[in-house]
This record gives structure tokens, C-alpha cells and sequence, in this order.
């Protein structure tokens, strides 16, 4: 069993949960949106979309609560990873099929991700950060100094990662504006 | 020494945590740059019949059971905007509450039809659902066909004479709206305006 410090892996486990949350509650709070965007992907039959949808706000539900204790971070991170590595292989077979004018669902509506090869290499970086969060603790008493490293440490990874969702909405964009001038 | 690298990573930690903020406001601000300078317009993609030329003429049955032309010379002189739309296109729903509002100040030289394919019964739905029963609605592979239409939404503009002033894919208000400005202008399309071509 692989073990890594405990600001390390909670960190990982925390900063997860955090984006899980919220991913859930977006595709909530647009789940008809979210059902037709799953649609779009054509990788389901149409009648198994809606419950398919369902399953997926649940698990990043799951993760995200299940990621904040102990006995079950793990199991919630291996279940993030699979989860993960599900939605690489989703985009990847529309990249292949050229489908890459579609929304990636990632957020609601607002966001308007449309696919590319960057979202591959984000969820990859974050199936990494999943696995080192599904490690176990070395034991060591945590003092006060840990538990506000490890708030600094989320806070830093999740402002990091906005920017670089907020870089990869602008993408399409500025293809739009190079398709026009060009 | 320890203390200097203690109070040294305490303001490392301010600093990085600075930064990726500023960063992040940067991004949105490129973002909005980009979203601003950006004129807003239909984009023209695909072929199809041209910008100027006579627009092919259908005649097609309205899901209300009226027959309609489509193309060819009006004697009443009125326009029509032919919207193509799916009943799986999210964007396209976002569009119908902006089709509601020209269809009644364009209500002098405009009519609006919307057009689609597919069965007749989960479109009667999509009508009822979306409250659009006002509009001819009209079922036809072989117009989506004629226009050559691979993206939606999409927008054709078709004059009192029959000839196509304006096309091009409409996300948005703006772009509905940039067809009646492009045939104001005589411009065919948002590229050529950017490029300053003159079609007219």
C-alpha cells in the first residue's frame, strides 16, 4: 500500500471534493441540459440518457461526500478516477469522430466548453490528483500548522484551476474570432 | 535561519496565492476582450445557394395543415425568415422567446417560418411544449436539403422577390438581428463586412 504524508493526500481528497460539489451541483441545477448535452456525446441509446445523466450527478455526488472521511476517501477516489478515465475515453471517441463543436457539460450552461484536447490532458492531471488522494495516510499527529497548509494548498490548486477552466472556455472564443478574420 | 525561512515562506504562500488570483482575474478579463471585440454577426459556414441568388422555391405543408411557398416572387413584397431548428438543439430553444419578439416588431415586412425534419409527432409536441403554434412550422428534409443546412441554428433571409439576402448560423439575438442589418447594408455575410467587401 502506498503511502504519502497527510497534507499530501488530503489536499488531493479535498480539492476533489470541492470541484465534485460542485460539478454535481451545476448538472443539477441544468439537468435537462445537462441530459441533452450527455444526448449529444452519442455514446448511448437516447431511452438510457436520462437515468445514465442521473447516475452521473449521484456518483459526483458520492465522491464529493464520500472524499471528506477517512474509511471511505478511498473508495470515493478510486471511484473519481474511474469516473475520470470515463469521461476521457467519452471525449476522446467524439474528438476521434470529429464531433468537437460539441458543449463537454463539464459546468451548465454558462460555461460552454466546446471538446478539445485539453480537457483530455485536464481530467488526466486529474485522475493523477485522484490516485495520490486514494493513498493512505502516513500516521502522524496533525497539528494546527497541517490543517491550515492543507486549507492554503486547496485554496491555491482551486484558483489555479478556475484560471485554467476560464483559459479553456476562451479557447473557442478566439477560434470564432480567427474563423472570422481570417 | 529558521525563522527567516519560516516568515519567507509565509510571504511565498501570500504571494503565490496573489498571484493565482490575479492570474485568474486576467483570464476572465481575455475572455470578455475576446467576447467584446468580436463583431457580432451570422456566421456564414457551409454552401448552399449564394448571397444574392434566387432562393430554391418549395412548396411545403405547415404542421397546421396550410400548404405554403417558399421562394419565388411574393406580390405582397414581404420577407421571410426561414429559421431552421431541432427539437434536440438546446441553442435553438434559448432562440424561440427572440423569434416571439421579431415576429411582432417585423411584423410588417417580415413572416417567420420555422423549419425542421423529422416526425410529425415529436414535433406537434415540441410546438405545444415551446407555446411556438403562432408560426408556420414546417417538416421537410428536402428544404433543409436544398439550403444545404449542416449546423443549428441557422437563418436564411429570403426578400419580397425571391432572391436570399442574407444566411449564416445564429447563436443569438445579435445574429438573428445581423441578417436584417445585413440586408439593410447589402452585405452578404460577417466575414465579407470584416473584410469590408462590397457586395451591394
Amino acid at each position: 500500500m502506498i503511502e504519502f504524508d497527510p497534507i499530501i493526500v488530503l489536499a488531493c481528497r479535498y480539492s476533489l471534493a470541492l470541484l465534485f460539489a460542485h460539478a454535481a451541483w451545476t448538472k443539477w441545477r441544468a439537468f435537462p441540459y445537462f441530459s441533452a448535452t450527455l444526448n449529444e456525446y452519442r455514446l448511448l441509446p437516447p431511452v438510457l440518457v436520462p437515468s445514465a445523466a442521473a447516475g452521473i450527478v449521484a456518483s459526483e455526488a458520492a465522491i464529493a461526500v464520500g472524499a471528506l472521511a477517512s474509511p471511505t476517501a478511498t473508495f470515493a477516489m478510486a471511484l473519481a478516477a474511474i469516473l475520470l478515465i470515463v469521461y476521457i475515453s467519452a471525449i476522446g471517441i467524439n474528438l476521434t469522430r470529429g464531433r468537437n463543436d460539441i458543449d463537454c457539460g463539464c459546468g451548465g450552461p454558462e460555461s460552454k466548453q466546446t471538446l478539445n484536447g485539453w480537457l483530455v490532458v485536464r481530467n488526466l492531471l486529474l485522475v493523477i490528483t485522484a490516485l495520490v488522494g486514494s493513498a493512505s495516510l502516513v500516521l502522524r499527529p496533525l497539528t494546527a500548522i497541517d490543517a491550515s497548509l492543507i486549507g492554503l494548498v486547496v485554496l491555491t490548486a482551486t484558483v489555479i484551476y478556475l484560471a485554467l477552466e476560464q483559459l479553456l472556455s476562451n479557447l473557442p472564443r478566439l477560434d470564432a474570432l480567427d474563423e472570422i478574420m481570417e | 535561519m529558521e525563522q527567516a525561512l519560516l516568515i519567507s515562506n509565509a510571504i511565498l504562500w501570500v504571494m503565490v496565492i496573489a498571484l493565482a488570483i490575479t492570474v485568474l482575474a486576467l483570464a476572465r478579463q481575455v475572455g470578455v476582450l475576446y467576447e467584446r471585440i468580436a463583431p457580432a454577426g451570422a456566421l456564414m459556414v457551409g454552401h448552399g445557394p449564394e448571397v444574392g441568388d434566387p432562393a430554391p422555391v418549395f412548396e411545403v405543408d405547415t404542421l397546421a395543415g396550410s400548404r405554403l411557398k417558399l421562394g419565388g416572387n411574393r406580390d405582397d413584397a414581404r420577407s421571410t425568415l426561414l429559421f431552421f431548428l431541432s427539437n434536440s438543439c438546446p441553442i435553438c430553444e434559448t432562440l424561440i422567446p427572440v423569434l416571439h419578439s421579431i415576429r411582432k416588431t417585423e411584423a410588417a415586412w417580415l413572416d417567420v417560418v420555422l423549419a425542421s425534419d423529422g416526425t410529425r409527432e415529436e414535433h406537434e409536441l415540441f410546438v405545444e411544449n415551446k407555446g411556438i403554434g403562432e408560426f408556420d412550422y414546417v417538416l421537410s428534409t428536402q428544404l433543409g436539403l436544398g439550403y444545404q443546412i449542416g449546423k443549428l441554428p441557422y437563418a436564411v433571409l429570403i426578400d419580397g422577390s425571391g432572391k436570399i439576402s442574407a444566411k449564416g448560423l445564429t447563436n443569438n439575438r445579435e445574429h438573428l438581428e445581423s441578417l436584417f442589418t445585413a440586408k439593410e447594408l447589402g452585405v452578404a455575410s460577417i466575414q465579407d463586412y470584416v473584410h469590408g467587401k462590397d457586395v451591394a
